[in-house]
């Protein structure tokens, strides 16, 4: 075992680890904390572990890392032997062009992902505002994936994904169903339809709950449409 | 029956899945393994799943919700709980006609195909959504012409008008662009921006950000109205 990860199912920031890992294939032992309604990361068990009182945490030895951003920068540092998911030192410019989405990766948790919040367990907030400043954000990556597909870019910063990608991707392909908030769905957002199709054909890729895996067929299924006989 | 433009097809590969509206109605598009494109009512006949939440296997459309499977005719070909089983032929999906030309995707109700009346050998630029409806669109983009505007205020050019396509010229950087307008429920509107001739990367985006301040001042006048 890697790493150990303090983990919540339904938690967007928690899949972002998961995901990687298995996009990765590092083995790694998950410890399941119950958000809701426990609430028991903020009980003082989990307070000893990580003060900042949040999901996920992600621990190595004695070091504890409670921010996603520094758990997906540490994890292709450590294990991404292919050098992709991290541009290399020679490129400042590309590390900051990641570096910008990761940040703005904060702002998709702190619009959809209350929301989200909001309709799941009922936290309170100004839902009209949140909604509104949730479009404000889908506008944003829908407009930077328009303008990269202009250049053959199928990713937020390149030809090729990367952390700041996976980062962006759960809140967003999450959004469509946080409710019925005109301008949440999919439908409203043809770039980001086609970059959630491309992470989700990732190597590696696994689901949670809310995001589904394609089951297109691989080349080695039989079509089971096959059996039927042909017309005429 | 009119046609309604819906997207562009290089934003609609194999093997993949859309949702739009037609005339205030829910579709499902999706293009085959093999590119075949179809366009039918959103709506799986047997528990009322949206078949736009399904996957393409193959040359069918498989529902999410119990995986019944409709080949392109809209016909049940497979139900999964009961793998033996020749589904009845009754179980079928009510089919729109869609076509493609010069990289827009057509849908109409019906099958009868209509031909788009739009100039031949336009090149895609963006599909944008607007919190407006279109008839506001269509209105800010007149008044714009007239209105004195900003120095710096792109000046749209309206050069024609029909019901569900716009002519534009922006003079200031020698553009002729054409709209297709297409309704969404909640006041909403796509359009889909065409250009007549080709444009480098830097000039689809300025084009790109062009229609986003447009968005901007349509969805304020929209505010004002309310």
């Amino acid at each position: 075992m890697e790493f150990t990860l303090y983990d919540y199912a339904l938690s967007g920031n928690c899949y972002k680890v998961r995901l990687f890992a298995s996009i990765l294939g590092v083995n790694y032992e998950k410890i399941s904390v119950e958000f809701h309604p426990a609430a028991e990361h903020k009980s003082e068990t989990m307070l000893q572990i990580s003060p900042a009182g949040t999901l996920p945490i992600l621990t190595v030895g004695e070091m504890v890392l409670s921010e996603t951003q520094a758990m997906l920068f540490w994890m292709a540092k450590t294990y991404d032997r292919s050098g992709a998911w991290w541009p290399n030192n020679y490129d400042p410019m590309a590390q900051a062009m990641v570096l910008q989405w990761l940040g703005f990766s904060g702002d998709l948790t702190a619009t959809i992902g209350q929301a989200r919040l909001n309709s799941l367990f009922q936290t309170p907030i100004d839902r009209a505002k949140v909604v509104k400043c949730s479009v404000t954000a889908l506008r944003r990556l829908e407009a930077h994936l328009t303008e990269q597909s202009f250049e053959q870019k199928k990713f937020i910063t390149g030809v090729f994904p990367t952390i700041a990608d996976l980062a962006c991707f759960p809140y967003v392909a999450l959004s469509g169903d946080v409710g019925t908030d005109p301008g949440l769905e999919h439908d409203s957002y043809p770039a980001i339809r086609n970059w959630i199709y491309e992470i989700k054909s990732l190597p590696g890729f696994i689901p949670m709950p809310g995001i589904f895996e394609m089951h297109q067929l691989k080349d080695h299924e039989a079509d089971p449409t096959i059996r039927q006989v042909p017309e005429g | 029956m009119a046609c309604t433009g819906v997207g562009f097809s290089k934003n609609l590969s194999n093997a993949r899945v859309m949702r739009a509206f037609v005339n205030g109605k829910d579709v499902v598009i999706w293009r085959s393994r093999s590119g075949k494109l179809s366009a039918w009512e959103n709506r799986c006949p047997h528990r009322g799943m949206r078949l736009s939440y399904g996957f393409v296997r193959g040359e069918a459309l498989a529902c999410m919700y119990h995986g019944w499977h409709y080949g392109v005719d809209g016909k049940c070909k497979y139900i999964p709980a009961h793998p033996n089983l020749e589904p009845p032929k009754t179980i079928q999906i009510q089919r729109y006609s869609s076509c493609e030309k010069d990289g827009v995707i057509w849908v109409s109700e019906g099958i009868e195909a209509n031909t788009p009346e739009i100039p031949a050998g336009l090149f895609p630029i963006r599909s944008m959504e607007l919190h407006c409806s279109a008839d506001v669109l269509k209105n800010t983009l007149c008044g714009l012409t007239s209105a004195s505007l900003e120095n710096d205020q792109p000046v749209f050019h309206v050069t024609d008008e029909q019901e569900d396509v716009m002519y534009i010229d922006i003079p200031k950087r020698k553009f002729a662009l054409c709209f297709i307008l297409q309704n969404f429920p909640h006041s909403r509107c796509f359009i889909h921006v065409l250009s007549e001739r080709e444009c480098a990367p830097r000039d689809k985006k300025w084009i790109s950000r062009v229609l986003e301040r447009l968005r901007r001042i349509a969805e304020n006048r929209t505010g004002e109205a309310t």
